[in-house]
């Protein structure tokens, strides 16, 4: 391994270090965190006025990335998973993510938090927070004349989110299908058609939520998502439930969850 | 070791081969050394904080201007 450059970086930065120290280290599941970070910004206190620290890290093993997750806000790190161990090259000398100290900052919750840093549905404050279609949007993925996955959004939806007295959160949402846009109108006319979400027969989803939890970017709601007559669980990430308008993205907890024959074929 | 505070401890590789969690900050010139050393254990988490540097950086003037944490 020479050095290729005057900054003294050798030259696996394609494959990844972390990839090549994992292929040493049999039975081991390998992490990458931390070398980015410059040595005396690791050493303070990862707990500042404005908030946490962020915490990159890369792995291929989902356990052992909820441990490590969990260890390291511990600490008071806001660990940001960069996903599969070789999006840990981001990291790598020269890469994006060198010497890029960033602070989750912190935002008064309007909920309490319980010991677990969860939260039961019980603990909502009853409310009505309607789903803001300026600041949501909503995603799809189909795989299009089975050739190319196709991600589109869909513009138009509405609905609320009411707490009641008992904490429990019951939401109507509805999603016009009619309004899908993939960026093409031919394939729009055809994802409307029955082949595909059938927008004559079921013009609208729904979602229903079955529950609330707290991530470190804020409070998930969880829920099933009704698509042509089959339901399956989604996530909603990012809401924020501060204010009156409730704003979420919403996104399939996998682009995959969607792609079933009886869906679309 | 009292600098590093009340909960550090010094050891040796196979005594932190046992560890569930196993930081490998060592300089990537001697990578394939350490590794070597640790004991064989299976569904051992190693946190890989190495940086791919062929020989440390400068130091003095490069303290804060390199990812330091391998070194």
């Amino acid at each position: 391994m020479g050095s290729t450059t005057p900054d003294f970086v050798v030259d696996q930065l394609e494959t990844g270090g972390s990839q090549l120290i994992a292929s040493l280290i049999p039975g081991a599941h390998v992490i990458k965190a931390f070398n980015n970070m410059y040595a005396p910004t690791l050493a303070d206190d990862p707990v500042t006025d404005a908030g946490a620290r962020i915490l990159f890290y890369a792995g291929d093993d989902q356990d052992s990335k909820a441990s490590f997750r969990s260890v390291v806000k511990g600490f008071g790190f806001a660990p940001v998973d960069l996903g599969p161990l070789q999006m840990g090259r981001l990291m790598q000398v020269d890469g994006p993510l060198t010497g890029l100290h960033a602070i989750r900052e912190s935002v008064p919750h309007p909920m309490p938090k319980t010991a677990d840093n969860a939260v039961a549905p019980a603990d909502l404050p009853a409310g009505t927070w309607t789903i803001d279609p300026v600041h949501s949007s909503i995603t799809f993925s189909v795989r299009h004349l089975m050739v190319n996955r196709v991600r589109g959004t869909l513009g138009t939806f509405s609905g609320e989110i009411t707490v009641s007295g008992q904490g429990t959160p019951s939401v109507s949402a509805e999603i016009a299908i009619g309004s899908v846009n993939t960026g093409n109108d031919e394939r729009d006319a055809h994802l409307k058609s029955a082949e595909f979400f059938d927008v004559e027969q079921y013009p609208t989803t729904t979602f229903t939520p079955t529950g609330v939890r707290e991530d470190s970017a804020g409070y998930v709601l969880e829920g099933d998502f009704t698509l042509k007559g089959i339901t399956k669980p989604i996530e909603l990430p990012d809401a924020d439930l501060s204010g009156e308008e409730l704003s979420v993205r919403i996104i399939p907890k996998q682009a995959d969850e969607f792609i079933c024959p009886r869906c679309f074929w | 070791m009292d600098a590093f505070g009340p909960h550090a401890s010094a050891g040796t590789v196979t005594e932190a081969g046992a560890a569930d969690f196993v930081v490998l900050a060592v300089t990537w010139t001697r990578v394939r050394e350490a590794l070597g050393n640790l004991p064989y254990r299976k569904g051992r988490i190693l946190i890989d904080a190495t940086n791919q540097w062929a020989a440390p950086p400068p130091t003095s003037s490069s303290t804060n201007s390199r990812p330091a944490a391998a070194n």
